[in-house]
């Protein structure tokens, strides 16, 4: 449970940082996919055929052909899909924007903050 | 250099500051100055003090720094087995023993504590701002694989 100090410290971080440049684009493209039923759909496909097809490795199997077809239609779909290919690229500058600003926090700290902070997902 | 260079190159960034009444501040060098914030709050937690003062009492107490050296020696003449998966039974046991013994230093448990209370800071005070942004930071931030 954080102290009331540390959390209104991470807060005050957290209503900062959604206000930048790039959390603010990825918060509208990720706004966009959602209110856009078509590209829900083709991740959602997309996700269920991976899902599909890493299983079938998992067990040694060769993935099926009607799956590897469903896979290629989907990528083509997620290519084709403005809202999803503009998701992608606002992901791509978050994971290229958030290690600066972690950086900056660990300057302060003497450690790697991004590091400590994820190390219960391993 | 003119006088107005000189001027403009001293004046505080209006946008780090938010000082200048003229423009709006800039998200982005706010967003710096709040990760500056941030990170002197982090410091300054009673978590992070108490790491300081654990990490100072371990390197001052010579009987952990001899655990943490013959179990440092011992792994690194026995690293190509460890590397392997080769180590022996009697290897293995004597690993453990080594481990336990460091455990059983006090400044050992309590660095260990503090860093885990540091580890646990730093994943809650992370899923504050995770939820503000709407992405995980922690893993969007990071540059290096897991654990590294």
């Amino acid at each position: 449970m954080l102290s009331t100090t540390m959390y209104e410290a991470a807060r005050q971080f957290g209503l900062a940082l959604r206000e930048a440049r790039v959390v603010r684009e990825y918060r509208a493209a990720v706004d966009r996919v959602e209110s856009d039923g078509a590209a829900g759909a083709i991740l959602t496909a997309l996700r269920d055929v991976q899902g599909r097809v890493v299983l079938a490795q998992r067990e040694g199997q060769p993935p099926v052909a009607a799956d590897l077809n469903e896979l290629r239609r989907c990528q083509d779909a997620v290519r084709a899909s403005a809202p999803i290919m503009e998701l992608l690229r606002s992901q791509n500058a978050l994971k290229a924007y958030l290690p600066a600003i972690s950086l900056e926090v660990s300057g302060v700290i003497g450690v790697d903050f991004a590091a400590l902070a994820a190390s219960d997902s391993c | 250099m003119t006088n107005s260079s000189i001027l403009s190159s001293t004046q505080p960034s209006p946008g780090r500051t938010g000082l200048d009444p003229g423009s709006r501040p800039d998200p982005d060098a706010e967003a710096l100055v709040a990760a500056t914030a941030f990170g002197m709050a982090l410091r300054d937690s009673p978590e992070f003090t108490a790491l300081a003062a654990a990490r100072a009492a371990l390197f001052d107490d010579p009987d952990a720094q001899a655990a943490i050296r013959a179990i440092g020696e011992r792994e690194r003449e026995l690293r190509t087995e460890i590397m392997l998966g080769m180590l022996s039974d009697a290897a293995q046991a004597e690993l453990e023993q080594l481990r336990a013994a460091l455990y059983e230093q006090v400044a050992v448990t309590r660095y260990a504590e503090a860093d885990q209370a540091v580890r646990a800071l730093c994943v809650e005070a992370a899923a504050v701002v995770s939820d503000l942004i709407g992405a995980d930071f922690a893993a969007n931030a990071r540059t290096g694989g897991c654990c590294g």
